[in-house]
């Protein structure tokens, strides 16, 4: 079965295996770099997402107006949390890879939100109608709305 | 370097390359490199969230009526199997670190599996929509579309003024809300009978009721995102038979497990797009 590894908080460092030129070294239990995440925190963080998985669907459910999305989002977030920070080991890596994501996260949140507050703008000049190949259709069945 | 790099310096399982100096260094570049594809993967899905959100905020009312399209509960078990293939995948890391071959092995065949089972629920979500010719841009069926909801909306006017009164179970056939003839009353002249129909009940993928302009923008986005989505996971499938090849050849053990490792977080991130995607696209109101 699975064998469960005692694997303390070794971070990225290094065991001091002695190694002779030339020697093979033997496979061992223990990683040569990195740290075994414990299967109680893998099993937990999944049991965790399927929770949260089952609150947001049973949120949509109910009518909370623009709420709805604000939970939804937030939950999701939560979850990406979870996973970002256990799945992909954020928690015990250097801290520059989370730094690389979390700036993914942050330009495109600045390209989402200047775009929203551009859309804010331009709002009164836009046509909610149909658009030209819908109205083309219309025109072809004879139909008017 | 003082190092003597005739043998890479630890034998060849670590497989250390001439260009760093320990192992340790090695593995940090290598994942230093994955984060900044991942970066990059962010942005990439991040042009069309922005797409999507520009969009709902102009046409808010195409969103809350073309979702009904989408079955609920295929997304939701779409989420569930993702979340099961994360953890099958940072399992098969685990059983790369500590050296256990067997379950590496069937760890990728799961998370495999897992992928393959969201490509199948897929694939019967795409059928149901073309089927019902909810194609995007151009190939949308507004004709298709418009015709039946003229008939429906005509049956439900005939069903109500055959009799003033439907009973709830008659209501709920037609699926017509009972309250705007509750509000008019029995005795009145009704002119003009609102069809307020709600048909997102986990979803048997139609659309009813008085549609909003430019349906086919949300479809458009719809298979945009979920389409690259699912062109990432299987990306990602190809990247598991190719880690599956080299397990089978003993390339990954506890000196050498890299390759696992990154691949894993590729995984996890196809995941982390869909926990966003899954209320974004199936969740609205």
């Amino acid at each position: 079965m699975i064998e469960e590894t005692n694997s303390g908080s070794h971070g990225e460092g290094l065991a001091a295996t002695p190694v002779t030129p030339g020697s093979v070294i033997m496979a061992s239990s223990h990683p040569r770099v990195g740290h075994v995440v414990s299967l109680k925190i893998l099993f937990g963080v999944l049991i965790a997402l399927l929770v949260l998985t089952w609150v947001t669907v049973a949120v949509s459910w109910f009518d909370l107006g623009n709420l709805n999305i604000v939970v939804a989002i937030a939950i999701a977030c939560v979850k990406a949390t979870l996973v970002a920070l256990f799945f992909m080991h954020l928690f015990w890596d250097k801290r520059f890879n989370a730094f690389v994501f979390v700036s993914s996260l942050l330009f495109m949140s600045i390209f989402i939100g200047l775009s929203m507050m551009d859309k804010v703008e331009y709002d009164p000049t836009l046509d909610k109608g149909d658009g030209p190949r819908v109205l083309e259709l219309k025109e072809a069945q004879g139909t008017s709305k | 370097m003082s190092h003597d790099h005739s043998d890479n310096g630890h034998g060849d399982a670590t497989k250390l390359q001439h260009h760093f100096d320990n192992v340790q260094q090695q593995f940090s570049a290598s994942k230093l490199g994955m984060w900044l594809f991942l970066a990059q993967e962010v942005l990439f899905f991040g042009g069309l969230f922005c797409a999507y959100a520009v969009y709902r905020a102009i046409y808010p009312e195409v969103y809350r009526y073309a979702h009904q399209a989408l079955n609920k509960n295929m997304g939701a078990l779409n989420t569930v199997i993702l979340l099961v293939s994360s953890l099958t995948m940072a399992l098969a890391v685990r059983s790369a670190q500590t050296n256990n071959q067997k379950w590496l092995l069937r760890y990728l065949i799961l998370t495999f599996l897992c992928a393959g089972g969201f490509m199948v629920v897929k694939f019967f979500e795409y059928s149901e929509k073309l089927h019902h010719g909810y194609f995007f841009a151009e190939k949308f069926d507004y004709q298709g579309l418009d015709h039946r909801l003229a008939e429906e909306a005509k049956l439900a006017h005939a069903a109500a003024l055959e009799s003033r009164e439907l009973s709830i179970d008659q209501a709920a056939e037609l699926e017509v809300s009972t309250i705007g003839m509750a509000a008019k009353g029995p005795g009145g002249v009704m002119e003009e009978l609102e069809v307020d129909v709600h048909g997102a009940h986990g979803g048997h993928g139609e659309l009813h009721g008085p549609r909003p302009p430019n349906v086919h923008i949300f479809f458009g986005l719809y298979f945009a995102l979920t389409g690259l989505h699912g062109i990432h996971v299987l990306g990602g499938m190809v990247m598991l038979v190719w880690l599956y090849i080299g397990a089978v050849k003993g390339r990954f053990t506890s000196e050498y497990f890299t390759p696992v490792d990154l691949g894993g977080l590729y995984w996890h991130l196809v995941d982390l797009i869909w926990i966003y995607l899954f209320p974004l696209l199936y969740l609205i109101g």
